[in-house]
Formats: structure tokens, C-alpha cells, sequence
């Protein structure tokens, strides 16, 4: 009978345990994701439903929130400015980062410490500063509002970034293979491409993915250096904020929903790289 | 490692010296320039200026409060996913992964909503149970904390994400034997996950608070710096001086300030912690 009463006592034990997780587990869930299904659901809702008081579980769903940014609003375009961007100065950052990379880690080069600090020290770079010393300077030689120059100012925060997690991937490959071909007469060119690269492949697409969302989400720097022809998706979601328009919550949401929607297929396709890529682009 | 030639050297390294000696090293020092280009006339405006004494202060404080939140909120949630199965881990990750890559305008805008003092879900929800209607920002005693909510609200999963990868990356053995001899949940945390983990926090700690340092979009998207200046920081109010008010030397000098407080506290954080 003793047994009996102690087995009871650990499975219910064991349930209250498996139970509990479940909650905490429940309230995580809905902590990260509320204010996005929120943010989905008012996107598709009219004005008088998405403003109502209590909130409406359910109602017609519609589209004409996307119908309204993308005719009245023109929101298409500022998407399409906002991939344009990012995915240039992306490019951009591979192409110049990923030999330095290479070359942090497999060059023997003097004070290469210091070197590496050099690098690494840009992430105290203040995009403010950065920011005031651009916009005076593009401003006399007429280049703002241009897509060119965001892909330049973005190379401020996106390259460092690259060198860093690149490196991460090269500093990760055996160097043997490279070696025997280097001795077999290999250029250091030609090891990179034919053998590097293809082998740190699935970091190479997990960084550039990493790059392009902070790219694509910036702010800052494209709210002041854009104004009309290069203006950018978050500035257009901000220019929807603006009292003079009043509450047009429905309208952002579709903004930033669709916003969401490449960067979430995106970033779920890449996933195992990307939380290796915020690992390593934290690692110093 | 071979020996490189000095060409080939240049080719690699030289691109990239340049861009990022061009993006960031020489917009800073021309940022200086700006600042400094007519003596100390706009530092000595910047020590009388008592709105640049509240965003200071605004700013250490959110700085400091949202990191010991983040950090807290995020050990707890990756201790927690970490005893999951691993399917539910994964899910976790991808979910864990969504606040992180929405972009922050849009952020502060969604808060924004749900802050509404009329139509917002959160007023809703307080005078649903009886509660009075608070005026989440507008408020100037809720609007700061208010906003530390969003920044807590979107990279405490930043922390949750990376500590996890910590507790997979740490071996098993040491906790599994704790807990057949007996260890509580808590102390097996504290004396065998912990210690492992520790660099890995003091990385992260030092990204988050430079971060921390440059958040603007919360700030610009809610109150743009309001009530009066309660959530005026640094950032806002060099912004706000330089492009809104024209003001584009004093600017300057403010963006330095923060500049400083930035490499200051890096440099402060990075010791302290070492040592540890």
C-alpha cells in the first residue's frame, strides 16, 4: 500500500511538472508573438472594426489595406527601393568583406591583432555621427536621395559584420585542403574560390540573409539621406504615423505585414544559420 | 600558414580598409570637425543645456534598466526551452526569432496602437477588470518605462536565441550527474550552467548595451522624445537638433556625447567583466 501511495504522489508530481511547463511554455509563446498576430489580424480589417472597443474576435476579413498602400500610397515601390538597398549593399559587403575575411584568418600578417581590432572596433561606430558627417557631405555633392547612397553608407555597419561572421566560417574550415593546393601551385585567388567559398557556402547565405534584415529594417539613416525617388519601406510605415493622417492603424499594419513576409520566409529557410550567425557575430 | 605575397595581400585587405576606413572613421572625425569648427562655442552651450543633462540621463537609465531585463527575461526563457523536447526547441527557436526581425519602426508603431489610451488593447484590458485607463505615453511618469517595455518586448529573445545555443553547446554530463545526485533545477543552473555560460553572457551583454545605445526608432515612433522631453535621449536629441531644428553643429556635438558614453561604458563593461 506504501508502494501504491508513492506512485501515486510522483505521477501526479510528474503531471503537475509536465503541466506547468506547458503553461510557462503557452505564455512565451503568446508574449512573443502577440502583438504580431495583432499586427497580422488589424491588417486585415476595416477601419471601424480594426478601432473597435472590445476588440472584434471576429469579423470580414479584407484586403483592401494592401488595395489602399499599394495604389494611394505607393507603398509598392518604397518595397521595392528597400530590396533594391539592401540586397545592393549586401553584394557590396561580400564582395569587398568576404577576401578580408579570408585574409584575417588564413595570412600571416604583421600585427594582425591590431588589425582585427581595427575591424571590430567600427561596432562602436555611432550610425548619429555617421548619419550628420553623410548628410552634410552628400548634401553638397547632390547625392541624396539616390539608391547609391544608402548602399554606401550601409557598408558602415553591414561590412564589419560580414568580415566578422565570414571570418567565423573560414577560422571553422580545416586549412589543409587549401594548403596542399597552394603548394601544388594554386593562387591564393583561386584556392578562395574553388575551395573556400564553396565549402563555407551555407554560411556565406546565412550571413548575407543576416545582413539584409538589418539592411532592409534600417531606419535611421534612410528617414533623412531618402526623401522621394529612394525612399525605403520603414520610412514609408513611418510616414503613415504622422498625426496629420490620424489613425490609420490598418493601413500600417499591411505595411509592416508585408514588410515581415520575405524577411520571415527568409530567416525560417536560413534558421540554423542564423542563430549561428547572431552567435558568431557576437563572438569576438 | 604560407607566406603571402604583398600584392595579394593589398587586394584582399585593401577594399574593405578603405570602405570601412571611409564610412565610419572619416565621417566621425568630419562629425568632430563639425562639432569643433568654431571652437568650444557649442560644448559650452551643450553644459548649460538642461535638456541635454535629462537625455543623459535618459539614456543611462534605459540603457542599464532594458540589459538587466533582457538578460533576466532571456536566461529564463532558454533555461526553460532548453529542457524541452527537440522538437519543441526548434519551434521555440523559430518563434523566439520573429520579434527580432520585424523592423523597429513598425515596432514602436504596433506598441504605439496597443498603447492607445482609448482604442488600445491594453486599456481595454485594465478597465475590462475594473481597472482606471492609464496614458501609457503620454503620461510622464509610464512613458519611459513605457518604451523600455518595446526594447524588452523585442531583444530579450536576442539573449533567449544565443544563450540557448550556449546550454546545447555545453556538455551534458556535469548536469545530468547533479541531478542524479539530487541538485534542484535552480542549483543545477546556478553551479554547473552558469559558469559555462558566463563569457558567452558578458559578450552579449557588451553587444546589447552599444545597441542599447543607438535605439532610436522606439523612441522617434511613440513620443519623439515627449511627453515635454521625459523620454528625450541622446540619440533623439542630437536627431532632433540636427534635422528637425536645423541646428546641424549642436547636433554634432550632442552625437559626440553619446559617442563618448558609448566607448566609455564598452570599455568599462569589458574591464569590470574580464576581471571577473
Amino acid at each position: 500500500m506504501i508502494n501504491e501511495g508513492v506512485k501515486l504522489k510522483s505521477i501526479k508530481k510528474i503531471l503537475r511538472a509536465r503541466f506547468s511547463r506547458k503553461i510557462i511554455g503557452i505564455i512565451i509563446v503568446l508574449f512573443a508573438l502577440f502583438p504580431v498576430i495583432w499586427m497580422v489580424r488589424t491588417s486585415f480589417m476595416y477601419p471601424g472594426d480594426a478601432l473597435a472597443i472590445p476588440p472584434k474576435i471576429l469579423f470580414t476579413p479584407t484586403l483592401s489595406n494592401y488595395e489602399y498602400i499599394f495604389t494611394a500610397y505607393d507603398f509598392g515601390r518604397y518595397l521595392f527601393n528597400s530590396i533594391i538597398i539592401s540586397v545592393g549593399a549586401v553584394v557590396l559587403a561580400m564582395v569587398i568583406g568576404t577576401p578580408a575575411a579570408y585574409a584575417l584568418s588564413r595570412f600571416t600578417i604583421k600585427r594582425k591583432r591590431d588589425l582585427e581590432m581595427f575591424f571590430l572596433s567600427t561596432r562602436m561606430g555611432l550610425p548619429l555621427v555617421i548619419l550628420i558627417a553623410f548628410f552634410v557631405q552628400f548634401r553638397m555633392l547632390g547625392l541624396l536621395d539616390t539608391h547609391l547612397a544608402l548602399i554606401i553608407v550601409y557598408q558602415a555597419f553591414t561590412l564589419p559584420l560580414v568580415i566578422l561572421m565570414v571570418k567565423g566560417f573560414i577560422d571553422a574550415l580545416p586549412p589543409e585542403i587549401e594548403e596542399s593546393a597552394l603548394i601544388d601551385g594554386c593562387s591564393r585567388w583561386g584556392v578562395l574560390s574553388k575551395i573556400t567559398l564553396p565549402a563555407i557556402a551555407p554560411g556565406l547565405i546565412g550571413t548575407a540573409i543576416f545582413a539584409l534584415i538589418f539592411c532592409y529594417n534600417e531606419f535611421l539613416f534612410a528617414s533623412i539621406l531618402t526623401s522621394v525617388d529612394a525612399r525605403t519601406a520603414p520610412v514609408a510605415i513611418y510616414g503613415l504615423i504622422s498625426p496629420e493622417r490620424g489613425l490609420e492603424w490598418h493601413h500600417i499594419c499591411a505595411g509592416a505585414t508585408l514588410m515581415l513576409l520575405p524577411i520571415l520566409v527568409l530567416s525560417l529557410l536560413v534558421r540554423k544559420y542564423l542563430v549561428r550567425g547572431l552567435a558568431l557575430g557576437t563572438a569576438g | 600558414m604560407l607566406k603571402t605575397n604583398r600584392k595579394t595581400l593589398l587586394c584582399f585587405l585593401l577594399p574593405a580598409f578603405f570602405a570601412v576606413f571611409a564610412t565610419v572613421i572619416w565621417p566621425t572625425v568630419y562629425t568632430f570637425y563639425l562639432a569643433f569648427s568654431e571652437g568650444t562655442r557649442y560644448f559650452s552651450m551643450l553644459i548649460r543645456d538642461p535638456i541635454f543633462f535629462v537625455s543623459l540621463q535618459n539614456i543611462i537609465t534605459f540603457v542599464l534598466t532594458v540589459t538587466i531585463a533582457e538578460l533576466g527575461l532571456g536566461i529564463c526563457m532558454a533555461t526553460f526551452a532548453h529542457g524541452l523536447t527537440a522538437r519543441s526547441k526548434s519551434i521555440m527557436q523559430t518563434i523566439f526569432i520573429i520579434p527580432i526581425i520585424i523592423t523597429p519602426i513598425a515596432v514602436a508603431a504596433i506598441w504605439r496602437i496597443m498603447y492607445h489610451p482609448l482604442f488600445g488593447i491594453f486599456n481595454f484590458t485594465l478597465t475590462s477588470i475594473g481597472l482606471p485607463a492609464q496614458s501609457w505615453l503620454g503620461s510622464t511618469v509610464l512613458a519611459m518605462p513605457s518604451i523600455m517595455m518595446i526594447d524588452i518586448w523585442q531583444w530579450s529573445f536576442f539573449f533567449a536565441l544565443l544563450l540557448m545555443a550556449g546550454l546545447s553547446a555545453m556538455p551534458r554530463e556535469t548536469s545530468e550527474a547533479s541531478q542524479i545526485d539530487g541538485a534542484s533545477r535552480w542549483q543545477i543552473f546556478r553551479h554547473v550552467e552558469l559558469p559555462h555560460l558566463k563569457d558567452l553572457i558578458i559578450i552579449i551583454v557588451v553587444i546589447r548595451v552599444i545597441d542599447a545605445c543607438k535605439t532610436f526608432e522606439i523612441f522617434w515612433g511613440t513620443t519623439g522624445g515627449g511627453p515635454g522631453f521625459y523620454t528625450m535621449t541622446l540619440n533623439v536629441y542630437g536627431y532632433s537638433q540636427t534635422f528637425r531644428w536645423g541646428h546641424v553643429q549642436y547636433g554634432a556635438v550632442i552625437s559626440l556625447t553619446l559617442l563618448l558614453v558609448l566607448i566609455f561604458s564598452t570599455v568599462f563593461l569589458l574591464k569590470r567583466l574580464r576581471a571577473k
